[in-house]
């Protein structure tokens, strides 16, 4: 929600005629009082005159309020009332609060907003959002690849991790698809690093198009990349992989003004089983069924069967 | 079989009973009704009973409340954060944490700034949002699903600026 600007409360003007009455009368209480004697016992003394007793609590509550806010002590609570101290304790309120809000900050919570203490809630705002960008470009950096600007493995494995959870608990299905660039190496050998680089960042881009918004494709490693694609069974995972490969060989790869190339990838497809332990065994049945991918002609999508 | 058991439905259609002066009402008469009802229940029962009307009738309001306004939540950042966004928008006050401790032995401390039924009071020497008391707590049964109860320990009737609530886990 979108905080409108706060406006200060105003504070109070004094009735003074109030408070000099007040006072008076407290003044004409203890003069009417008998002579205070020499030898005068506090407790005795306060007890004959409540007024002066709450007035004494007051003033003592204010004097340790004031002495614990100087120090920062925010965790001593006073309950005599009255305005002064009420407004040392709105203080102290505020400063709880800030602590509380400093505290869900260090959380990782970064939609904490200060709206009042004046100069320093704009300081406190500002820290707040250079902290959320830095933290949005930490997580972006910890998870994209570099070259290719999809997903790292980071990246897939935390996804692999929540998509399996879904498995598990919602008995949803999740297939796991693994793709290898068909000879890359001899890119590399024959033209060059750029060149391989320029081929990773084009299949990536084109491979990438073939996904849901609630899949996840990335960079698993090296020239293999990965296709996660929770609540989603094995036939239908196999439409997108021949997709993704039709896509391929029809793109022309510019890797320079000489140069053009089309390159194909392998895919092995699998998807979740009822005995399996972990989203390991799936990313091994892929790995299997890629192998088979590639034993049998490069270029084409293996299902992973039982032999 | 009960006339007056609340539901929302009683509370009727708003944008066709009132195309003209719409959905809001000045703060005094808010005051009034809950004033003016408070003046009798005293009368009637007492001032402790009364109390203790109040704070049932606040912990009913906020149970409503929760499910109408608040629900769902998945988690106590969500909670606070939402019953703030509401409670603000709802212009009933501006809620602020201090301590929050949901697990556990179940402490929490909050402030509501500007709160609807005090601020602005006079000085009196007692603090009067006993309503709220039974409101906030019923907040917090909601989400916890534990009893949970509120004392207000800072209020406009007696000096301060803002109400202050301990909530404890019971
Ligand atoms: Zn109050």
């Amino acid at each position: 929600m979108d905080i409108p600007p706060f406006v200060p409360r105003k504070h109070n003007k004094v009735n003074e005629n109030q408070v000099i009455t007040e006072t008076l009368q407290i003044i004409l209480t203890l003069l009417s009082s008998p002579k205070i004697p020499a030898n005068l016992i506090r407790e005795d003394f306060l007890n004959d005159y409540p007024d002066f007793k709450k007035i004494c609590d007051t003033i003592k509550d204010v004097r340790d309020l004031s002495a614990a806010l100087s120090v920062g002590e925010l965790h001593k609570f006073f309950y005599s009332k009255g305005y002064i101290l009420s407004n040392l304790k709105g203080l102290q309120s505020n400063l709880r609060h800030l602590t509380y809000q400093a505290q869900k900050v260090a959380e990782g919570d970064f939609t904490q907003k200060v709206d009042f203490l004046g100069d320093f809630s704009a300081a406190f705002n500002e820290m707040i959002i250079k902290l959320r960008e830095s933290s949005v470009k930490l997580t972006r950096l910890a998870n994209v690849d570099a070259l290719t600007q999809i997903p790292n493995r980071l990246a897939l494995e935390q996804f692999l991790v929540e998509s399996y959870k879904l498995v598990k608990s919602a008995g949803k299905k999740l297939s796991i698809m693994i793709c290898d660039i068909d000879f890359f190496k001899s890119v590399n050998d024959t033209y060059g690093h750029d060149a391989g680089d320029a081929v990773l960042i084009k299949v990536s881009s084109v491979l990438s198009n073939q996904f849901r918004g609630s899949d996840m494709f990335g960079r698993y490693g090296g020239e293999e990349f990965m296709g996660v694609l929770p609540n989603t069974d094995v036939q239908i995972a196999e439409k997108v992989a021949s997709r993704a490969l039709d896509a391929l060989r029809t793109t022309p790869i510019i890797v320079s003004e000489s140069v053009t190339l089309h390159k194909t990838v392998s895919i092995g497809v699998s998807m979740s089983m009822p005995d399996d332990t972990g989203y390991e065994d799936i990313v091994k049945r892929s790995d299997e069924a890629l192998y088979m991918a590639k034993e049998t002609g490069r270029n084409k999508v293996c299902v992973y069967s039982k032999k | 079989m009960r006339k007056y058991e609340f539901r929302w439905e009683l509370l009727g259609d708003l944008d066709s009973g009132r195309p003209n002066l719409g959905n809001q009402v000045d703060v005094d008469l808010y005051r009034l009704m809950q004033f003016t009802v408070r003046d009798i229940l005293e009368e009637r029962y007492g001032a402790d009973e009364s109390d203790s009307i109040f704070y049932a009738a606040g912990k009913k309001a906020g149970a409503e409340f929760y499910k109408h306004f608040i629900e769902p939540v998945s988690s106590a950042e969500e909670f606070v954060s939402k019953t703030q966004e509401v409670l603000r928008e709802k212009r009933i006050g501006v809620l602020r944490v201090e301590e929050a401790m949901l697990e556990g032995e179940g402490r929490v401390m909050l402030t509501i700034d500007e709160d609807l039924d005090c601020s602005g009071l006079p000085e009196l020497d007692y603090e009067t949002c006993i309503y709220d008391e039974g409101f906030v707590s019923a907040l917090f049964e909601s989400f916890s699903m534990k009893k949970w109860s509120a004392k207000e320990i800072d209020c406009w009737t007696t000096g301060a600026r803002t109400c202050r609530f301990l909530v404890t886990e019971e």
